[in-house]
């Protein structure tokens, strides 16, 4: 239990971690903390954009239309033209890192660090006895690997789940519970900062209760370390579905995860641009971690942003050729809000990482900051108007009003339709060569018919655009709670 | 010469030749073909008609030999002779037959064949006479056979290395080869089957035997499937009809019966197919059977690649010219000389694996090779005789494009690179009036212009007139049918502005002619809306006698 654990053996120093966990990034370096969405110079800009563009289309209606119209074919061509580059460095046979079997096995006990598995879980009792059988598949020496299975303190059902599992006793004296006070916000990252403190390993990584990893991934990690450059601080392994086949949304879910991690991130990675972490399977240099701020507890991507702040502090990122499964979300309403999130996610990363633009331009480069701008914030504004266009296209085909023919002239139609063809083919033919390659040609009909997936991508981007910018009190109400919590606590 | 370098030297060296001889057969010896300037005239229309708007380039024929030119087009407001001589179509079709010859040469790079072999059977295809001609005339050909040749040297890639990228690369190929002909979904059809059966064969042990074929079909096929439903359906949703080439009064169907081009017994046409593709690769009946044979002895799928692309091609021609649905022209049998020069490449056995960038799970395993000297000579023994054939019998592609009956759009040639006023025999004639085709046009064009007329002043249909279009200074002097308001001109000339009228004789295909078609009498007698001002006698083949009518009250 917690009490054992060095970081967290006395209340002080519980109660210091949980104060870091969830202030100390805000405190330290506030401009990396999303606690606040928009500075109020961001704010301000936006609301200046907005305003000039209500006036201009008072006075010039069709012009302000056009232009608007203009600026998205602009966008939607370059975060194609990007996302497709990306993709063909991705599908180079050495874009991602390969550590082989044999590299994994040969490596003697005395080149294995202490390794630290952080286990998040929250309300879950039905998975959390799977995580033995899983944390017991990796090929790893017991006594240097330490899992903290993170709960929250007041999550009974998950706690009694969990003894009764019998993890702490023999078998599994290797897993720890770790006990979380109950203080809001009550997320991930914030209860990943917390068992950080308790953390022995060189090397932190993050797996969610029900993941499956690949038993060698630990040591293709500790290899993949020894090989790179001292400038690595995070490897991040692929994610997968085991349960791709239980409908069409787990198969669309699979294939969308199969272009992400096997495809893109290599492609990012070898564009040595920064990598929006997944949310499990990432492996941390731990005195790194700690040093550049761990995670956000107020961002709703965690990862993402860490990804980014990694790049932003001069440190890459690695993508290795190692598979963790996970269970895909079957439910389209379970969905929507799980990608809302993410997208929500994306943007608020993008607003705090664009918070001293010139700052990130001057650290990663142009060609990075245009791409982390093309990936954080040009994936949700993309997947929210492709609601839009499809519309218009519609409109167009069935009933071509003068309306839509004015809005777009020569110079602005034949790139948009370009951007429409041209995209949408594309991106099918994208995920259909990602699937071959990922030897689930299964997903064929899944690939086929992608096209109604985007639309759920499409309600889901909406809904978290709206949330951020409808909403922006949300996170104040968050900031709120926390202040109390915070109290009580002191 | 590093090995990077060659293919560019290669491209270069093709092109400068193909761009030499185009511009002395045009510019310089006023020899003209007819798709070739239309396609400049279509061209041009997008770009600097009264109306310009990218679907003037029309719908009749796949738009690419049009497309393709749209940059070199764009410089003829500096020269007019950029599209009077059709000089866009000769820079284009230079550039993409340079192309064609890069794909040979690199078939037998990754082939591993001998260097001889390779730098023989490549200037045997840069070389031959018809890849000449058409390298440089402007013609879709030179695109088409880049295509194919593009496609089937990465299926022949993709055999050995089962790798994405020759799938993708070979399905963006019969895609782009489809926006150049129709006729490229005869290989399209070819590589699906190809693809299709390997793939399901190499699965014979593996999960998802079927999907993970279907997969590799799908890949090939899919950009030839997105060229065909984008192209019918912009077609569709701009002029109401998705295959005009079928169902306009411009298209194919409609010029061979206009033109009443019968081709009598389909054995009389199998006939003519078969002698086209033998005067062009006169070594095929040699080179299908052996290098058949050598490909099933070594068990080596790379030989039905180029088999079944290119000959499908040459299938397709011969079915639609038996069935009546195409003319009799020695260009579309064009496909048989690449088809010989990558057929006597493969007479040499494969060494090696050609690159790759993601060798897939099913590519071949390349055991170690035996030592030079116990290699069998024999195979390279019978690739250099082929070789040796393959230049001993150019002659006969020679006396076959000069041959009246077997190439009607290439036998004038003799005329136009060797003048000979002493000649009197009607063929020699013939040449000479087709070697003179649009000589009128042109003179017409510079007669217009001589007028200095406003924007708009004269109504015509581009059927024939694509010809005076080309030639003029002012395209935007003439109303045609691209331009939006034409049917509004064509009804009300004189309200809007129009002054002249051209007309051509309501027979054969002027009876297409849109200004035919709203006024029958109007070559006759000028409709009762137009006076005859100027009647000009074609000294061309094939072209009509124009007759310049003055609309009445302008």
């Amino acid at each position: 239990m917690s009490a054992e654990l060095p970081g967290l053996a006395t209340p002080q120093e519980r109660e210091f971690a949980l104060r870091t966990a969830v202030q100390g990034l805000r405190e330290n370096d506030p401009m990396a903390s999303a606690s606040v969405a928009f500075l109020p110079w961001q704010r301000n800009t936006v609301l200046a954009a907005v305003a000039t563009v209500l006036v201009c289309g008072v006075f010039w209606p069709l012009k302000t239309l056009t232009v608007l119209v203009a600026v998205c074919t602009v966008g939607y061509i370059a975060v194609l033209v990007d996302r497709v580059l990306i993709f063909t460095r991705g599908m180079a046979r050495d874009a991602i890192l390969t550590v082989s079997d044999e590299q994994a096995l040969a490596l003697t006990p005395d080149e294995l660090p202490p390794y630290t598995i952080l286990v998040p879980a929250y309300g879950e009792p039905e998975v959390v006895g799977d995580l033995i059988a899983a944390l017991n598949g990796l090929d790893y020496p017991r006594d240097r690997m330490q899992a903290l299975l993170l709960l929250e303190e007041d999550d009974a059902p998950t706690i009694d789940a969990a003894h009764a599992a019998g993890i702490g006793t023999a078998g599994s004296e290797h897993i720890t519970i770790v006990l979380v006070p109950a203080a809001d916000p009550r997320t991930k990252p914030k209860a990943c900062n917390y068992g950080l403190h308790a953390a022995t390993g060189d090397i932190v990584t993050i797996y969610d209760a029900e993941d499956i990893p690949d038993p060698l991934q630990l040591r293709r990690v500790v290899a993949a370390f020894q090989s790179l450059p001292r400038s690595v601080v995070c490897v991040q392994a692929k994610l997968a579905f085991h349960n791709a086949r239980q409908n069409l949304l787990t198969a669309w879910f699979t294939m969308d995860y199969g272009l992400w991690f096997g495809f893109l991130l290599p492609g990012l990675m070898r564009s040595a641009a920064p990598i929006p972490l997944g949310g499990t399977s990432n492996h941390f240099r731990r005195n790194v971690l700690i040093d550049i701020g761990a995670w956000d507890p107020y961002n709703v991507t965690e990862d993402a942003d860490l990804g980014v702040r990694i790049a932003a502090r001069g440190y890459s990122t690695a993508v290795i050729d190692s598979t963790t499964l996970e269970e895909a979300n079957p439910d389209p309403i379970n969905w929507i809000r799980q990608r809302s999130r993410w997208y929500k996610g994306y943007l608020q990363s993008w607003l705090v990482h664009a918070r001293r633009p010139v700052q990130l331009w001057r650290k990663i480069g142009p060609v990075s900051f245009l791409r982390f701008t093309l990936i954080l914030a040009g994936t949700p504004i993309i997947a929210c108007l492709n609601l839009l266009f499809w519309f218009v296209t519609l409109t167009w085909i069935f009933g071509q009003p003068w309306l839509i023919e004015k809005l777009f002239p020569a110079a602005v139609y034949f790139p948009a339709l370009i951007a429409l063809v041209l995209g949408n083919a594309a991106t099918v033919y994208m995920n259909l060569v990602a699937c071959r390659e990922n030897d689930r040609p299964d997903l064929l009909w899944a690939c086929l018919v992608s096209p109604a997936y985007w639309l759920l991508m499409a309600v889901a981007a909406t809904k978290g655009c709206w949330q951020l910018v409808r909403n922006p009190s949300y996170w104040e109400k968050t900031f709120h709670g926390l202040g109390t919590s915070k109290e009580s606590a002191e | 010469m590093t090995g990077a370098r060659v293919p560019r030297v290669i491209f270069a060296a093709s092109t400068v030749l193909y761009v030499c001889v185009g511009t002395l057969l045009t510019a310089g010896r006023g020899y003209l073909g007819g798709d070739a300037l239309s396609r400049v005239a279509a061209t041009q229309s997008a770009l600097f008609s009264r109306d310009p708007h990218l679907s003037a380039i029309g719908f009749v024929f796949t738009p690419l030999t049009s497309l393709a030119q749209l940059p070199f087009v764009a410089f003829e407001p500096f020269s007019a002779d950029i599209t009077r001589w059709g000089l866009s179509g000769v820079l284009m079709t230079s550039l993409f037959m340079a192309g064609a010859v890069v794909m040979v040469w690199g078939i037998g790079g990754d082939r591993g064949a001998p260097q001889w072999l390779r730098i023989v059977i490549t200037a045997v295809f840069a070389l031959n006479p018809m890849v000449v001609f058409y390298g440089g005339n402007g013609m879709s050909e030179a695109l088409f056979l880049f295509c194919l040749c593009w496609a089937a040297r990465r299926l022949m890639r993709w055999v050995r290395t089962d790798g994405v990228h020759d799938l993708v690369a070979a399905g963006i190929a019969l895609g782009l080869g489809y926006l150049t002909r129709y006729d490229a979904l005869a290989p399209a059809l070819a590589a699906a089957l190809l693809v299709f059966g390997l793939s399901y064969h190499r699965r014979r042990a593996a999960d998802h035997r079927f999907t993970g074929a279907a997969m590799d079909l799908v890949l090939v096929t899919a950009p030839v499937a997105l060229a065909f439903v984008v192209w019918a359906a912009t077609s569709w949703l701009i002029t109401g009809q998705a295959f005009q080439q079928f169902t306009s009064q411009y298209g194919n169907t409609a010029i061979l019966s206009q033109s009443g081009a019968g081709t009598g017994s389909p054995i009389v046409a199998m006939q003519y197919s078969l002698g086209a593709t033998l005067i062009l690769a006169p070594l095929l009946p040699l080179l299908v059977p052996i290098t058949g044979a050598l490909g099933i002895r070594r068990r080596d799928w790379q030989v039905p690649v180029p088999m079944l692309l290119f000959g499908s091609v040459l299938a397709f021609q011969m079915l639609s010219y038996a069935m009546g649905s195409t003319f009799a022209f020695l260009r579309f049998y064009i496909a048989a000389i690449p088809l010989a020069a990558i057929l006597a490449l493969l007479i040499a056995p494969a060494h090696g694996l050609p690159p790759t960038k993601r060798a897939g799970r099913y590519a071949d395993i390349v055991v170690a090779e035996p030592a030079p000297r116990t290699r069998s000579l024999r195979p390279l023994v019978g690739a250099g005789l082929a070789a040796v054939l393959l230049i001993a019998t150019l002659p006969v592609t020679v006396l076959g494009m000069n041959n009246q009956l077997m190439a009607v759009q290439e036998y004038s040639l003799e005329a136009v690179l060797f003048p000979n006023p002493d000649n009197v025999s009607a063929k020699y004639n013939d040449e000479v009036r087709i070697a003179a085709t649009f000589r009128t046009e042109r003179r017409l064009a510079a007669y217009l212009d001589a007028l200095d007329l406003p924007r708009g002043a004269v109504v015509m249909d581009t059927v024939y007139g694509f010809a005076v279009l080309v030639a003029s200074e002012k395209p935007d002097r003439f109303v045609i049918p691209s331009d939006r308001d034409f049917v509004r001109v064509l009804n009300r000339p004189l309200d809007r502005g129009a002054k002249y009228i051209l007309a051509v004789p309501n027979t054969g295909r002027g009876t297409s002619d849109a200004v035919n078609r709203r006024y029958p009498s109007m070559y006759e007698n000028g409709a009762q809306i137009a006076t005859l001002e100027l009647e000009i006698p074609n000294d061309g083949a094939g072209q009509p006698d124009w007759r310049l009518y003055r609309v009445i009250g302008s």
